[in-house]
């Protein structure tokens, strides 16, 4: 009986274990054929023969990463318009996105699809920006994730801190994605209403075919805010531009808005810069010292630096310290094209009396000026509108090295030089604008 | 709970519930030491009251000594409304700048007399045919009180350009003050003759003197000849076949200085025979791109020698000076070179703003507005963007106090012009009037802005007590010259505005500073030289009781405006006991000390000779 007992038993262990062997190769053709219904844009279908696989495995990666597709770009799910329901299907597909395991070769694939879904959709940038900061912790190659947190910290005002993003980045990426790449880098920080504007578009601030401008902004800002009222970013962005338009009484109430209503605004370095900012355009810029000295972070940022140099040059009037500062905060991006805390450093070496040290600092400050100016940028958005003509793109690789900013430099050099390495498209009409013209 | 890999495996034991799962944590599933502790900036510390030193708040409620300002131009019998030939939809620049106003006693009765530029028709076979012409109101005491007589034709004036900047000069010497007209066309200079009229000398006297913009201007000795000479600001090549139309917000306005090229300057040397030389370049005042709008002369650097200051609008400021004490050691022979000037506006931190942006610069005020002997600059600028405070660091060298002082922060509203520095509260500090008025247009809110009163807090930090002032300041209007002067004597500054779609107002102060209706808590100066010598660059230290006020002998200054000369100090607060010492630092290095007799009053000083009390002289 023992024996029968044994072999019963292990008939059916033997089934059972065939069977879910066979169940695992019948989900993974069902999710195959889902696959090819959603290349199909046969959302509901796909959905039909996902919700029957996912039923026998709910963790299964792709399952999981296609249900969450069609859940996002079903019209019927999401109609145009109809915010309610594309928010459940928000929620429904980050619901499937999160069930895909940590082991699994989707994971990053399904945390950067949770974060476009977070930003998006949602518009949550500090869900996203999150999202996004684990990932790209866990995989510090990832290129979609740090191009996506580039677009996204653009978007929120705060594109300078996504520099090293978008230089590693291009230096993980092809030679012509690292063109693209590098081109949308220079038109977020220089042409930013023109660039973002097929983001505004794809989140609802303008309508298709509205013009773009600088009222887009608060806009945009309002809308992060009113969207994610528990992350500071909205808040801060509304006030520094605020702050930027001249209106600091209103950029210190963003402020306290966003300490009031915010989980993170007391730990969020902007903050504390725009603050010192709005501060300075009062008049007040004494009662900056406690916002220096709780400064979340490590301090060694732009923003910090030059809060600490006008303070230690305006209040302490310590010209020495405030040299330092200044100094500091022109090293870290965007200090190198800052060309107005240039010229604070030039008064600050001017009442120093170091006379010489202030003209050389002025005059770098002319330069810098000089090259933000229209007639440079045109020029320079012309030559990044070319990324198959090597000429052209000398014209921005001089830019670059005029800046002294040999990372960007040597990145478009890089592509020149590909471009010129290989077969040759054949010549570009009209004339780029030569490197030799100067800017 | 772990994760359920496979369907199957559990399909012997449970079924999976699919449960969704929120990415976000409610802040109330926040641990305790999680939680945000600051729910404001002030939670952060910010105005905890560990300041050490701050601007003013931007109003008081009610200043100590509330001012008193009337605007008496009709029932004194001054009507005039600058012609500015604005025509709808046109947008030609000069139509929006408005046109100037000075003071002067041209038939030397003792009191003052008002000249007011008038525009003109700006474009032929444009607007209604009409002629405009420049008016002088000729000044008298009626029972006390003062009356204006329009004397223009007595005067013999006809001067029909379209008028912009007036300077108040003697620059033949004979006594009498001439006038000096720049126009939006051809400048003119006229010779007072001394008998109640003047003759226009502008060909003979200004060889090769053209028709271009012309704003600001002044009468100093440039080349410390002993001789007035004329520095001519020019603003922007602007012309009918060059302007232009511009687009702010997809509505048509005025284009700003950014689309014209800025003008040489001139600098007009006296050859003492009655004609002039235009010697700028030689003289080191070539720059080529400025765009002038205010210009002032004194001594910044207490050197005996004054400075010129211009204003350009968007471009940088030039500093000019006979010394340059920037000058490394190797290059220090020759850096004072007694005749020629050198542009310092960069090197002395007042080309630009503190961020080297340059900014609008429409009108200068200067005077001793912290307190310490030396003499700043306060700049008015453009709607949205501060006016700027330069504070004197000595040695030329100065620094952009705006925000600290507050005046950044009261200004951003507003886009100002003519400014003057006055006591107005005779607190021996130096407050500020401002008018304001914008330039895009009708199609461009905000067009008309209030003019500003501004209280200095004794330490050179500002606040707006406009509320405070009275009527006019609450009014709005296209506040273009402001001329300050004492026209009733009565020891307190006046003001003459010149504005735009508007009439000419005369804003009589008659604000009390003391019991005797201020009887004693002022001093006022009339200074001269015997030779009639310019003496712009010295300047008088004046001390009553623990207090003394710099008060410096300037040219020019508001925007294209000619004021009162005369200086005037305030007392308030000092012992009425304690006497009124006057030192003297003439301009040829001289120096002479007094202690006057009394207060309440003008005293006349000259080089070399003791101080007249003026209220004793016949009128």
């Amino acid at each position: 009986m023992k024996k029968l007992a044994f072999v019963v038993v292990g008939c059916a262990v033997s089934a059972v274990i065939a069977w879910a062997g066979a169940q695992r190769m019948l989900v993974d053709s069902r999710v195959s054929d889902a696959g090819r219904l959603v290349d199909e844009e046969r959302w509901r279908e796909a959905r039909l023969v996902l919700r029957n696989a996912l039923w026998w495995r709910p963790d299964h990666p792709r399952g999981n990463l296609l249900m969450a597709e069609s859940l996002i770009v079903d019209p019927l799910l999401s109609p145009p318009g109809d915010f309610e329901s594309d928010m459940q299907a928000v929620g429904l597909a980050l619901d499937f996105l999160s069930r895909v395991p940590e082991q699994s070769p989707e994971y990053a694939e399904s945390r950067f699809r949770t974060a476009f879904i977070l930003f998006y959709s949602r518009r949550a940038p500090g869900q996203a920006l999150r999202t996004l900061d684990e990932l790209i912790e866990r995989f510090p190659d990832n290129v979609e994730a740090l191009t996506l947190r580039f677009q996204i910290l653009a978007m929120v005002g705060r594109a300078p801190e996504a520099r090293n993003d978008v230089l590693h980045a291009a230096e993980l990426v092809s030679d012509e994605s690292r063109a693209r790449l590098l081109r949308d880098w220079y038109l977020y920080e220089f042409y930013h209403y023109g660039r973002s504007k097929e983001q505004d578009v794809r989140l609802g601030v303008l309508a298709p075919g509205e013009e773009t401008g600088d009222s887009v902004l608060p806009k945009r800002y309002r809308m992060f805010r009113s969207l994610e009222p528990e992350s500071s970013l909205g808040y801060v962005a509304l006030a520094r531009w605020f702050q930027q338009h001249s209106d600091p009484e209103t950029a210190q109430q963003m402020l306290d808005e966003a300490l009031a209503q915010s989980q993170d605004a007391e730990s969020d370095p902007l903050l504390y810069a725009v603050a010192v900012a709005a501060l300075d355009d009062l008049g007040r810029i004494a009662e900056a010292a406690p916002l220096l000295e709780k400064w979340p972070g490590d301090k060694d940022d732009f923003e910090y630096w030059r809060a600490k140099a006008i303070h230690s040059h305006r209040v302490d009037g310590d010209l020495a310290a405030a040299e330092e500062a200044y100094r500091k905060a022109l090293e870290r991006w965007p200090g190198q094209i800052n060309w107005g805390v240039r010229n604070m450093l030039a008064a600050c070496l001017r009442e120093a009396g170091k006379t010489d040290e202030a003209v050389a600092q002025a005059e770098r400050a002319a330069l810098v000026e000089r090259l933000m100016h229209d007639d440079v940028q045109d020029r320079v958005f012309v030559a990044v509108g070319r990324l198959d003509d090597p000429e052209a793109l000398k014209v921005v690789v001089k830019y670059y090295r005029d800046l002294e900013l040999p990372r960007e430099a040597d990145a478009w050099q890089s592509v020149v030089d590909w471009l010129e390495s290989s077969v040759a498209p054949g010549t570009a009409e009209g004339s780029a604008p030569s490197p030799d013209q100067g800017l | 709970m772990p994760p359920v890999r496979n369907r199957s495996g559990l399909l012997l034991c449970s079924i999976l519930l699919w449960v969704g799962c929120d990415q976000s944590k409610p802040a109330d599933d926040l641990p305790k030491e999680n939680r945000p502790s600051a729910s404001s900036l002030r939670d952060l510390g910010v105005g905890s009251g560990n300041a050490t030193e701050s601007a003013g708040s931007p109003t008081v409620a009610r200043p100590a000594i509330i001012p008193v300002f009337e605007e008496v131009a009709e029932a004194s019998g001054i009507r005039f409304q600058f012609d500015a030939d604005i025509i709808p939809k046109r947008y030609y620049l000069p139509e929006i700048m408005g046109g100037g106003v000075g003071w002067l006693d041209y038939d030397l009765d003792g009191v003052l007399d008002l000249y007011a530029a008038d525009g003109a028709r700006l474009l032929e076979g444009q607007g209604p045919e009409r002629e405009s012409l420049d008016r002088l109101f000729r000044g008298r005491r009626v029972d006390g009180s003062s009356r204006f007589d329009d004397v223009t034709v007595g005067a013999a004036i006809r001067e029909p350009n379209y008028g912009q900047g007036i300077a108040v000069g003697d620059y033949d010497a004979d006594g009498f003050p001439d006038l000096f007209v720049a126009n939006f066309g051809r400048n003119t200079l006229w010779r007072n003759q001394g008998d109640g009229s003047f003759v226009e000398v502008t060909t003979e006297a200004l060889p090769g003197s053209g028709a271009i913009w012309s704003s600001s201007c002044l009468w100093t000795d440039v080349d410390g000849d002993g001789h007035l000479d004329l520095y001519v600001v020019n603003y922007l090549d602007v012309n009918p076949t060059n302007y232009r139309v511009c687009q702010y917000n997809g509505r048509d306005g005025y284009c700003g200085p950014g689309s014209y090229v800025g003008l040489q300057d001139e600098v007009w040397i006296n050859r003492g025979d009655g004609t002039f030389e235009n010697r700028a370049i030689e003289l080191g005042f070539e720059k080529g791109n400025g765009k002038g709008l205010a210009i002032v002369s004194l001594d910044l650097d207490q050197d005996g020698r004054a400075e010129i200051y211009v204003a350009n609008d968007m471009v940088a400021n030039f500093l000019f000076s006979t010394r340059n004490p920037f000058a490394s050691e190797s290059a220090s022979a020759g850096s004072d070179s007694g005749t020629t000037y050198v542009e310092l506006g960069t090197l002395s931190g007042t080309a630009a703003g503190e961020t080297g942006q340059p900014e609008a610069s429409m009108g200068i005020a200067s005077g001793d507005f912290d307190g310490d002997g030396w003499p700043e600059l306060f700049l008015t600028h453009y709607h949205s963007h501060k006016n700027t405070l330069y504070r004197n660091r000595r040695g030329l060298l100065f620094t952009d106090d705006s925000k600290v002082t507050g005046i950044a922060r009261i200004s951003l509203p507003f886009l100002g012009f003519g400014t003057v520095a006055f006591d107005y509260d005779r607190d021996r500090d130096l407050d500020l009037m401002v008018t304001n008025g914008h330039v895009l247009g009708p199609d461009h809110p905000p067009e008309l802005m209030r003019p500003q009163l501004l209280l200095n807090d004794g330490r050179g930090n500002y606040s707006d007590i406009s509320d405070s002032a009275g009527s006019y300041f609450a009014g709005e209007y296209l506040g273009r010259s402001l001329a300050s002067a004492d026209y009733d004597d009565d020891g307190d500054l006046d003001f003459a505005v010149s504005h735009i779609h508007r009439p000419m107002a005369l804003l009589r102060n008659g604000t009390a500073t003391n019991a005797e209706g201020g009887a004693t808590d002022w001093v006022g100066f009339d200074v001269r030289s015997p030779d009639r010598r310019s003496l712009v660059g010295s300047r008088l230290e004046v001390r009553c009781g623990s207090t003394t006020q710099v008060l410096y002998v300037a040219a020019g200054g508001s925007y294209l405006a000619s004021p009162d000369p005369r200086l005037l100090a305030g007392l308030g607060g000092a012992p009425a006991e304690a006497p009124v010492e006057v030192t003297a630092f003439w301009n040829d290095g001289r120096q002479e000390r007094w202690i006057l007799s009394a207060r309440g009053r003008y005293w006349r000083l000259e080089p070399g000779a003791e101080p007249v009390d003026l209220s004793v002289l016949p009128r």
